[in-house]
């Protein structure tokens, strides 16, 4: 690792409250990958007659537990429950619900306030709210690190050649990107959801369509200015081809700027999924996503731990995000790092 | 006028706090500055000079730069470090003024010239507008600027370099400093415009009565100006005493070698029956000046303006001439790195008709190396990538080969081979310098452009700069086409000279008919302005 490196890191760190919520953001990030073993229906692990069965990997016939039916043992109904406990044991996930199981004991009619049972309460499906909120975190995170990286990339090779040739390439590319910026992507969302059923990829490629200028400018400032550097002047008259000097000399300059924008446009790309669904035009009905959860929360003003938790997991999530940023910004800024 | 001095620095010591590390950059720095002397800091880079004057002004950056307990500058008997804000500020403008080095950066580009001599006056004395205009036309006419009346609400672009250090000069005097600081004031500009801000500077010391701290790394410099010179290094005095004393007989082994750092010697003769290597016939780099909605082109900006040459195979041509006069240009052009007109033929072949792609593999045969030794290598790759560059680009070589042709490229410039791990911010200018060059020989070319290769660089590692591609033109047979403002690295480094003036050829010849006999009044001052300074 390079001086410069070993500088940035310790700027970074410096910036007390980006690290700790680089380290938070990561241990909720990695825990909700893991959301099937945290919120399921089904148990991880069951013992039952000598042998050992993977509930959660593996589809079994309820009569694998002595019961009556070949279709999928339902773990959650007291029959199956008391059919495998007489002769061995389960271990359960933390919660015992995964984001569409419907609990049918709610204390009152669905949205049910928070129990020991449901700790965040259930939605107006009387589905666990906690169980969705872990699965929408991952399905939110995972929208906006795809969204951000395939964006990111496009928008960097766009900038870059614009950048990097100038003259036509630039001119055509910039009066380009001004009337495609205006195209209204939110109807063409709603025009498209009235012929296909939007699913994770539909939303992510459309989305794609509209958010990949957000780094051109910036990148093509870099090449701009970077294609004049005397070292890039330098490997040209090596012979040095064109694609190289762009990707080894000018890319490691606009990478700087690149990456301090990366949290923002990940913010940008999480709200922007959250909003489409709020308005219902985003992920299939039943997804388990955080849009969703705060527009039922409008819908039940009186059931306030729907749109207390949607809030405060949107909340807890974009400032950790925002303050990463700003410690990765702190990182890349010579000025700071020269105090 | 009493004799107690003006300015005493007493064991000035300064570090530098980066982070962990420390960086001692001067070690107990004694010296007086008696009213009305020019007093001159002499030193390579590095050596601490600009961080003195920045001390006397306070100026380092706080809290990284720290001053030892026993550090002591005093201005008229007060202490200065540590002292209040209002107190420097005072300092500031008022009784000390400040040139700097570069005055393209120095003005501010959105002020009049009126306006930005005027503020001093009006902040410090608290003149009124009329009468600091009044005074303001005063200072233009100190300074010599023509025509000064018409100057007031001119901008800095529509400046000379020379009139700009000029206005900034005026600044500097505005407020009748006792003390006018000058950080290297005539490195950025051409040689005949530093002599006569030297003879300004002279003038205006006599007529103001002022003293002179004068910061450069140029000795010939010190010669006719200063009345006392400080020699420095690693920022430490090695040296001080009457200026002619120490330029004559150094004492100290550092002094001599500064003193004896000309370039010198003759470039190797070559055969006479050598082939031609480059030749171009009517080479012309015109940039079109667009104007209207249309963007007709109304005017081309002539960089190059039909140039011949010819150089034999082994031969080095000195391109020679003031900023501006289309030297570099004149070089990209050769290199199909500027687009030209005209013909140039590199040993037989047309390179204007080859397609851009066709030059590439050419580009093994022609390299080039750059005047700022800072800027021409990338600050993240390291020594071996950046030899290995081109080598890898024009031929398949195993590992094995490309770090031999490394090491050997090192050894070739004069450097220890370890250095190929290490990373270009660890080395000095001279030795930056060494690992361009070396990456320009790892390939092998037959002509080689060296676009000012030693005026970023001290005096005394600009000679061995010269001793080093002189040697290894006779080693490889290169041939160098060879541009510099500098008239004596051109004397010691080149068989033929053109001397170029707007992108035009002026006079050419060999070095003795252009030294000895130069024919036109251009190469005469340019000579005049080199050597008798």
């Amino acid at each position: 690792m390079n001086p410069t490196q070993q500088r940035q890191i310790q700027a970074f760190k410096a910036n007390r409250r980006g690290y700790y919520s680089l380290w938070i953001f990561l241990f909720i990030f990695t825990v909700t990958l893991f959301a099937e073993v945290i919120a399921n229906d089904k148990p991880i692990l069951a013992h039952y007659k000598g042998d050992l069965y993977f509930p959660i990997f593996k589809v079994y016939p309820e009569t694998a537990f002595g019961g009556d039916f070949e279709t999928e043992a339902d773990y959650r109904d007291d029959y199956v429950t008391t059919l495998i406990e007489e002769d061995g044991w389960m271990l359960w996930p933390l919660i015992r619900y995964n984001y569409t199981t419907i609990n049918y004991n709610t204390p009152g009619p669905a949205p049910s306030p928070p129990t020991t049972e449901n700790w965040l309460g259930t939605d107006d499906q009387a589905r666990d709210v906690l169980a969705r909120i872990i699965y929408g975190f991952r399905i939110s995170v995972l929208f906006g690190l795809i969204l951000t990286i395939v964006s990111s990339t496009i928008g960097v090779i766009v900038g870059a050649l614009q950048g990097y040739y100038g003259g036509k390439v630039d001119l055509f590319g910039q009066r380009f990107i001004e009337i495609w910026s205006n195209l209204p992507a939110l109807y063409l969302l709603i025009i498209l959801s009235s012929f296909v059923q939007p699913n994770f990829w539909w939303l992510l490629g459309m989305m794609l369509l509209f958010s990949w200028m957000s780094l051109v400018d910036l990148v093509r400032a870099e090449f701009l200015k970077g294609r004049n550097l005397e070292y890039v002047k330098a490997a040209k008259a090596l012979g040095v081809s064109d694609r190289t000097i762009m990707f080894r000399h000018i890319f490691p300059n606009a990478m700087v700027a690149t990456l301090t924008f990366l949290p923002f446009i990940l913010n940008g790309s999480i709200s922007t999924l959250t909003s489409l669904d709020f308005l219902g035009f985003g992920l299939p009905p039943g997804s388990p996503s955080l849009g969703e959860l705060l527009a039922q929360g409008k819908a039940n003003i009186h059931a306030s731990w729907l749109g207390l938790s949607a809030f405060f997991t949107l909340a807890i999530m974009l400032s950790l995000l925002i303050f990463i940023g700003e410690a990765v910004r702190d990182a890349f800024d010579p000025r700071l790092a020269e105090r | 006028m009493n004799n107690d001095p003006l300015i005493s620095v007493h064991n000035l010591s300064v570090e530098f706090h980066q982070g962990l590390e420390i960086k001692k950059v001067l070690h107990k720095v004694s010296f007086d500055l008696n009213p009305g002397e020019v007093l001159a800091l002499v030193g390579e880079s590095g050596s601490g000079k600009s961080v003195t004057a920045h001390s006397i002004l306070q100026l380092l950056p706080s809290p990284a730069a720290r001053y030892s307990t026993e550090s002591s500058i005093l201005f008229k008997g007060k202490e200065i470090i540590g002292a209040k804000k209002s107190f420097l500020n005072g300092l500031r403008g008022n009784h000390v003024g400040m040139i700097f080095q570069e005055p393209m950066t120095s003005l501010n580009p959105l002020h009049n010239i009126e306006k930005q001599i005027c503020e001093g006056l009006i902040v410090h004395q608290g003149m009124s507008h009329t009468r600091a205009k009044k005074r303001c036309l005063e200072l233009l006419d100190l300074v010599r600027i023509p025509n000064a009346k018409s100057r007031l609400s001119a901008y800095p672009n529509e400046l000379s370099g020379g009139q700009r250090q000029r206005v900034m000069i005026a600044m500097a005097l505005a407020n009748d400093p006792d003390v006018l600081i000058a950080d290297e004031p005539t490195t950025a500009i051409d040689v005949t415009i530093q002599k006569q801000i030297l003879a300004l500077l002279e003038d205006i010391r006599t007529e103001l009565e002022m003293a002179i701290l004068f910061i450069t790394h140029d000795l010939g410099v010190v010669k006719h100006f200063a009345q006392r010179v400080l020699v420095m290094h690693l920022g430490e005095i090695v040296e001080s005493g009457a200026a002619l004393d120490v330029l004559t007989s150094p004492q100290q082994p550092y002094t001599q070698s500064l003193v004896s750092a000309e370039p010198q010697g003759n470039p190797t003769p070559i055969a006479d029956n050598a082939p031609i290597a480059i030749e171009t016939k009517d080479l012309k780099v015109w940039f079109p000046i667009k104007k209207g909605v249309f963007k007709k082109t109304i005017d081309h900006i002539k960089a190059v303006d039909g140039i011949d040459l010819s150089i034999k195979q082994g031969e080095t041509l000195g391109v020679v001439g003031e900023s501006g006069s289309g030297k570099s240009s004149l070089g990209f052009a050769i290199l199909r790195l500027l687009k030209s007109e005209g013909t140039i033929l590199f040993f037989n072949t047309e390179l204007q008709k080859l397609k851009p792609n066709e030059v590439r593999p050419l580009r093994k045969d022609m390299q080039i190396v750059f005047q700022d030794p800072f800027g021409s290598l990338s600050p993240r790759m390291s020594i071996a990538q950046i030899i290995a560059e081109g080598v890898q680009e024009h031929g398949s070589y195993s590992l094995q080969e490309v770090n031999e042709i490394v090491i050997q490229s090192l050894r070739e410039v004069e450097m220890d081979p370890e250095a190929r791990f290490r990373f270009p911010h660890e080395f000095s200018g001279g030795q930056r310098q060494r690992i361009a060059i070396a990456r320009a020989l790892a390939l092998k070319p037959k002509f080689i452009i060296l676009d000012e290769p030693t005026s970023a660089l001290d005096r005394s590692v600009q000679a061995q700069v010269v001793t080093l591609l002189r040697d290894l033109q006779t080693k490889f047979g290169f041939t160098y086409l060879f541009i510099s403002h500098d008239l004596r690295v051109v004397k010691a480094m080149s068989h033929q000279i053109i001397v170029m003036k707007n992108g035009r050829i002026v006079e050419n010849g060999s070095p003795k008919e252009i030294f000895n006999t130069p024919q036109k009044d251009y190469t005469k001052e340019l000579i005049a302005a080199a050597f008798e300074l």
